[in-house]
């Protein structure tokens, strides 16, 4: 009997299964897109037209530099969201 | 099942296992004890014991088994999430080389745009003289709304280093 009730720990011990927590990261990002678009620039006082379009110029570039980020961010988000999608499915 | 862990899987199996073929040869022990005068006494004890050694081993069987099938599901999904980890860090690295490669391309296609607007001062600037409000209401413009609120009066002392 003592030697019956000696395997009662070991029963219990096995009602103890953990699910073991499998961590997973938040990817990291792109350094370049990490960086906020900057101001447009503003003209210095000029009378001349070609000032203007100078500015102008400068600032269209900006904008499609920020364009560019913004479409390389949508493209990041989509991208790593079918990896970390694909991760799961993988399991199944 | 998690002092369990201490221990090596391989030597869980053999317990677990080891348990399971006593209870089995308990059991066959009890009938077979029946054919000796002496066994008699205690076939049943033995056949009772073997019982609950048996009951006991499937149980720890069923323990056994899923905590092998957790532990292959962990090792699965870690082996996935791996993968995904390098395929993250080898996106990021094509995206980071890409937008190096855009910022480049508009950043010469500006100066490009720039020269062309060197080059045509004298026909751009012949017939045209600006008036003053003109680069106040493009700074205004260029002014964020979001930001810091500004009014044409106020821009119109911008400094020349900003160009």
């Amino acid at each position: 009997m003592k030697k019956i009730l000696s395997f009662l720990p070991l029963i219990m011990l096995a009602g103890c299964a953990t699910v073991i927590p499998v961590q997973r990261h938040f990817p990291d990002s792109v350094p370049e897109l990490m960086q906020p678009c900057p101001d447009l620039k503003k003209q210095p006082d000029t009378s001349k037209l070609s000032d203007i379009v100078g500015t102008v110029v400068d600032n269209y570039g900006l904008y499609h530099e920020c364009q560019n980020k913004d479409a390389k961010w949508i493209e990041w988000y989509t991208q790593q969201k079918e990896i970390f999608n694909n991760a799961s499915k993988k399991k199944k | 099942m998690w002092l369990l862990h201490l221990l090596p899987i391989g030597l869980i199996a053999i317990i677990v296992h080891g348990i399971l073929l006593l209870g089995i040869v308990g059991l066959a022990a009890s009938y077979l004890i029946r054919l000796f005068p002496i066994g008699e006494l205690y076939s049943l004890s033995i056949r009772i014991a073997s019982m609950v050694i048996l009951i006991v081993s499937v149980y720890l069987e069923g323990v056994y088994n899923t905590h092998v099938w957790y532990q292959d599901q962990v090792k699965e999904l870690q082996a996935a999430i791996a993968q995904s980890e390098a395929q993250s860090k080898t996106l990021n690295n094509e995206l980071s080389s890409e937008i190096k490669k855009d910022t480049l391309t508009i950043q010469n296609h500006t100066e490009t745009v720039r020269t062309e607007v060197r080059e045509k001062l004298v026909p751009i600037d012949k017939d045209c003289k600006l008036d003053p409000m003109v680069v106040s209401v493009l700074n205004h413009g260029a002014q964020s709304p979001l930001k810091t609120e500004s009014t044409p009066e106020n821009e119109s002392t911008v400094s020349k280093g900003n160009q």
